[in-house]
């Protein structure tokens, strides 16, 4: 839905349990002329769905994320063509199709969004 | 709730600072004290929209901009500020669950509950419905940015 559209992934690494995504995002994305115009800001809902779209990458199927546990937005993210992001995700199968999500957004040493869901496959 | 929208189409950008392509109400029905009523007809030009369905996103931008809506309705009839809508941010989205992912073709309505106030900080809850089917309820936390 966003990725290689609205963001794109530079880099992915893994250390230890946590999967690393380098990624920036497309300044030009209409969705900033609308949030908001004049003073575009990564919306909240995009954070979300763009670690889950890197949370698709590593399991290799969709997700549905049906339980969004707590999704803290502490800063905004305010997009440049300079701006490198840091999604950094670990990953739990917890029960058949379910699995648990962790996610963080950062830039630089700034924590933006914290993701804790769970979901389930689509297979 | 009132039956019919006081406020629809062009309108609601009265209520909501967001524009085209994040528009994710179409129509506000009010509410009395600490609530507000919002909906929207999904259509498959939706940017949240994939395969026929209105994903995670759309889905919580609908209940944050209802709460937006909510804000900027009352701001509208005690007149603050001009009126104007004011740009507003989510703070935290908490117990958010998700039934199922409606269709294009559906009306989500959310009814929203101002539950505290704190300054430029409402906790609300929400609960979003395709007639009386409960799709998704979740917790939200947003800021107004009010200078």
């Amino acid at each position: 839905m966003l990725l290689d559209n609205y963001f794109y992934i530079e880099k992915q690494e893994k250390d230890e349990e946590d999967f690393l995504f380098l990624v920036r995002l497309n300044t030009e994305h209409p969705i900033f002329n609308g949030h908001f115009p004049g003073n575009p800001i990564s919306p909240g809902v995009c954070n979300i769905q763009m670690i889950k779209e890197c949370a698709e990458r590593i399991m290799g199927c969709q997700l549905t994320l049906d339980n969004i546990k707590q999704c803290k937005f502490s800063n905004l993210i305010i997009p440049s063509s300079e701006l490198r992001i840091t999604i950094s995700i670990r990953l739990q199968q917890i029960e058949g199709d379910r699995i648990k999500l962790h996610g963080i957004i950062s830039t630089g040493d700034i924590k933006n969004t914290e993701l804790k869901a769970e979901g389930k496959m689509i297979l | 709730m009132n039956k019919e929208p006081l406020y629809q189409g062009e309108k609601i950008k009265d209520l909501i600072p967001q524009r085209e392509p994040m528009m994710m109400i179409d129509s506000y029905y009010g509410g009395n004290g600490n609530e507000g009523v919002a909906g929207l007809t999904i259509k498959d030009n939706n940017i949240f929209c994939e395969n026929g369905m209105l994903h995670e996103p759309g889905i919580v931008e609908h209940v944050a901009q209802t709460a937006a809506a909510f804000n900027g309705y009352n701001n509208r009839i005690s007149a603050q500020n001009g009126g104007e809508p004011h740009i507003g941010y989510i703070g935290d989205v908490k117990n958010c669950i998700i039934n199922r992912l409606p269709n294009v073709g559906e009306t989500i309505i959310t009814h929203i509950t101002l539950i505290t106030r704190v300054l430029n900080v409402g906790l609300m809850t929400a609960e979003t419905k395709v007639n009386d089917e409960v799709i998704a309820t979740c917790q939200i936390k947003l800021f107004e940015k009010t200078d």
